[in-house]
């Protein structure tokens, strides 16, 4: 540094009001001179602007000294006043590691971490939020009650629910729509559509169906989908935006399809303790693989999957031949006996010819409480 | 070293001036949406810091530039207090509420009415707290700005406004508008020099009336005409229906859409009449202390060539031009506003009034600010 610049014409504010004091300024050696006063230029901050250069003073965040655009050159050395700092880096750099260490540890042990959590939400809550949706897809003036079809099904349930018992109470609600689907919601609500009861050729396609919606709901699949949706997924809208949230979506996305296999693993257990023939779902997934619409076009079976992905079930993907071949593969390994006789099976098929439009029938005894 | 020497009192009003350059924005905030995405979103509070750095200091009064001395660090404490005292409170209540006072009964609506209207009442302290937030960051010449309170009463006489438009059918909205600018202009100090403002209504119903006539009252007849064509598509409760129901849906919807987006369209453009009118009302009626008063040159023509603007920059950029509109905003306005008068720069004095210490969450939750 020059030990003496030139003297310049500057301007003071004192940080109390907006009038300016015109006073000659100068740098010398570290400081910086005007009037009788001298500033160690280390206590200094430089704003370069398009017309001049502004020096802030860290002891007195209001003062401001606004010098000509020629005096730049004497005070290049002043710290910028947002300049990016040494401890600016190591925040940034401290940030990435912290949120690259967080997204590792969520897509390595986020399943885990998700199948310990999900057993804690209580039923209630749960069972809440499964309510909402189910007034959904299960209005109660489309919901089946057929006597004769409802023993059907609690016979059918009968065969297939695990020795222990389910994890927490399940209702199971058959609904008069077209869909070929079946959904869990949380809270332990098995949502049956009218339309995979019309699409299946046999009570076993039905009953490996419900199996695989066991395994759903012994596995929490639901209270998974709530977690992440609720926990994760709202800190990261709220702090993040739209960024945020497609982060916590994709950080999980891989974590569908491993609840899909659970639940048939689930399922090919719960089949061979019932003695029900696995068969029947493998012979299922291979119809549906195809076109499986009234109209011969394709149509993805998870219409109902709500982007969250609240435990869809047969969702047209490519993974289809794998399941549908261990399916079939475990049928193999032991002898079944029929799960319904004709005549249940016709009643099951039947199960929406009466629905419970009639008001006498209230929303408590048109579920089959397993 | 000669003594200090004060300069001549009652100069003239400052003059405005902006210098901003769309291109030096849209490389701040490419580097602030690459940061944005590698760091989950959290990034955004210190880009939004930076680009309303830009900004400010590409306004100048006077030659000299303003300052925005606001930091992400504030920002994001803002948005984590929004989080903890709004976000997740309300999440729970709605969620928890079904299961602890019943389904389907009048509590629940109770409930939900009270979360909807404490939103709008949440919104309208938002507003204020942003003004507040965005002012005491402001300096020129070492003067900051302020507002005088925390914003919970403009919130309920905002909120007061809300109820009065809604309940007239939009019809009072350019006078709660007008009352909303005074009041909240009222609190609002540039260093220790309060603003007034006497924005009147009166002016703004001619152009008010031309848009909600040429517009609410089209609608309503599509909307009309729309349900007495397609409407009982929409409430025959067949489970089958067939492919031919199916496409006559499609078309119906079709129109639907079609039809509000011109509506849409023509209303966007009757509405920048009534905006140029009320920015002319409201900021040509707003003082600075005793000897300064606001002016805006705005016309229609220029509000409707801002907002094609905008809609273009997001239609043909696939949304990424998304990231220029806090520019647009501030340079529409910068450009336009000017402060005519004189003053004597011995009676701006600092302010004496606190800053808040966090950034402005609420708005930013809600989504209704501007830049």
């Amino acid at each position: 540094m020059p030990s003496m610049s030139a003297v310049f014409e500057a301007r003071v504010f004192d940080g109390r009001s907006a009038q300016p004091l015109r006073v000659q300024a100068m740098r010398e050696g570290d400081t910086l001179q005007f009037g009788d006063e001298a500033i160690p230029v280390d206590e200094l901050r430089r704003v370069d602007g398009k017309t001049g250069l502004t020096l802030h003073r860290l002891d007195l965040p209001d003062w401001r000294l606004i010098l000509p655009m020629d005096a730049s050159p004497d005070f290049r050395d002043v710290t910028r006043f947002h300049a990016t700092t040494a401890r600016h880096w190591r925040w940034i750099g401290g940030s990435l590691a912290a949120v690259i260490a967080f997204s590792a540890l969520l897509w390595f042990f986020g399943s885990t971490l998700l199948a310990g959590l999900a057993p804690l939400v209580p039923h209630d809550v749960a069972q809440g939020v499964g309510d909402q949706y189910a007034e959904i897809f299960a209005p109660e003036d489309r919901q089946c009650t057929d006597p004769a079809g409802t023993r059907a099904l609690n016979e059918m349930v009968g065969r297939i629910k695990p020795q222990g018992g389910l994890v927490e109470p399940v209702r199971l609600t058959v609904v008069d729509n077209d869909t070929v689907n079946a959904i869990t919601l949380p809270g332990g609500q098995i949502i049956l559509f009218r339309g995979l009861i019309d699409q299946a050729q046999s009570a076993e396609e039905v009953a490996g169906v419900l199996a695989h919606e066991f395994g759903h709901v012994q596995h929490y699949h639901g209270n998974q989908a709530l977690i992440r949706h609720f926990g994760l997924g709202v800190f990261l809208e709220g702090l993040g935006g739209n960024v945020g949230a497609a982060a916590s979506t994709g950080l999980f996305l891989s974590n569908g399809r491993a609840a899909e296999r659970e639940a048939d693993d689930e399922a090919i257990k719960l089949l061979r303790n019932g003695d029900v023939s696995a068969m029947g779902v493998s012979d299922f997934f291979a119809r549906m693989g195809g076109a499986n619409t009234r109209d011969g076009k394709p149509e993805k079976g998870d219409a109902v999957d709500n982007g969250n992905d609240l435990a869809a079930l047969l969702s047209t993907h490519p993974g289809d031949t794998d399941r549908r071949r261990r399916f079939a593969e475990s049928a193999r390994t032991y002898r079944a006996t029929p799960i319904l006789t004709d005549a249940e099976w016709k009643a099951l098929k039947a199960i929406c010819a009466s629905r419970s439009a009639n008001p006498a029938v209230g929303p408590k005894k048109i579920q089959s409480q397993i | 070293m000669n003594g200090a020497v004060p300069l001549a009192a009652d100069e003239n009003a400052p003059p405005t001036d902006f210098n901003g350059l769309a291109g030096d924005f849209f490389l701040i905030q490419l580097g602030n949406l690459a940061l944005t995405i590698l760091t989950l979103g959290i990034y955004r509070f210190w880009g939004k810091a930076k680009y309303r750095r830009y900004l400010w200091a590409q306004t100048s009064l006077d030659g000299d530039a303003l300052e925005y001395r606001g930091t992400g660090f504030e920002l994001f404490i803002g948005a984590i207090l929004v989080v903890l005292l709004v976000s997740i409170p309300f999440g729970l209540i709605s969620i928890l509420s079904p299961m602890l006072i019943g389904k389907a009964s009048v509590a629940i609506f109770v409930s939900r009415f009270i979360l909807v209207v404490s939103i709008y009442y949440l919104v309208a302290v938002g507003q204020y707290r942003s003004w507040r937030y965005l002012l005491s960051r402001t300096s020129w010449r070492g003067i900051r700005s302020g507002m005088t309170e925390q914003g919970f009463s403009f919130g309920l006489f905002s909120f007061g406004l809300t109820l009065a438009t809604i309940f007239s059918f939009g019809l009072a909205l350019p006078w709660a508008t007008a009352k909303r600018w005074n009041r909240l202009v009222r609190d609002v100090r540039i260093g220790s020099l309060p603003m007034s403002a006497v924005a009147d209504h009166r002016p703004l119903w001619k152009p008010f009336l031309l848009a909600w006539g040429l517009v609410v009252i089209p609608m309503i007849a599509f909307f009309a005409w729309f349900f007495f064509n397609y409407g009982s598509m929409f409430t025959k409760s067949d489970a089958n229906p067939s492919p031919e129901d199916v496409k006559q849906l499609f078309i119906a919807v079709g129109i639907l859409y079609l039809g509000l987006i011109i509506l849409g369209f023509v209303g966007a453009m009757l509405f920048a009449n009534y905006q140029a009118a009320y920015l002319k009302e409201t900021f040509n009626n707003t003082r600075i202390g005793e000897t300064m008063v606001l002016r805006i040159d705005v016309t229609t023509w220029e509000v409707v060539r801002y907002y094609l603007g905008n809609i273009a920059l997001v239609l043909f950029t696939a949304y990424l031009g998304i990231i220029l509109m806090p520019y647009r905003y501030w340079a529409f306005m910068a450009r336009r506003v000017w402060i005519d008068g004189y003053y004597d720069p011995s009676t701006l004095q600092q302010t004496s009034l606190s800053a808040p210490g966090q950034g402005d969450g609420l708005v930013d939750a809600f989504d209704v600010s501007s830049f």
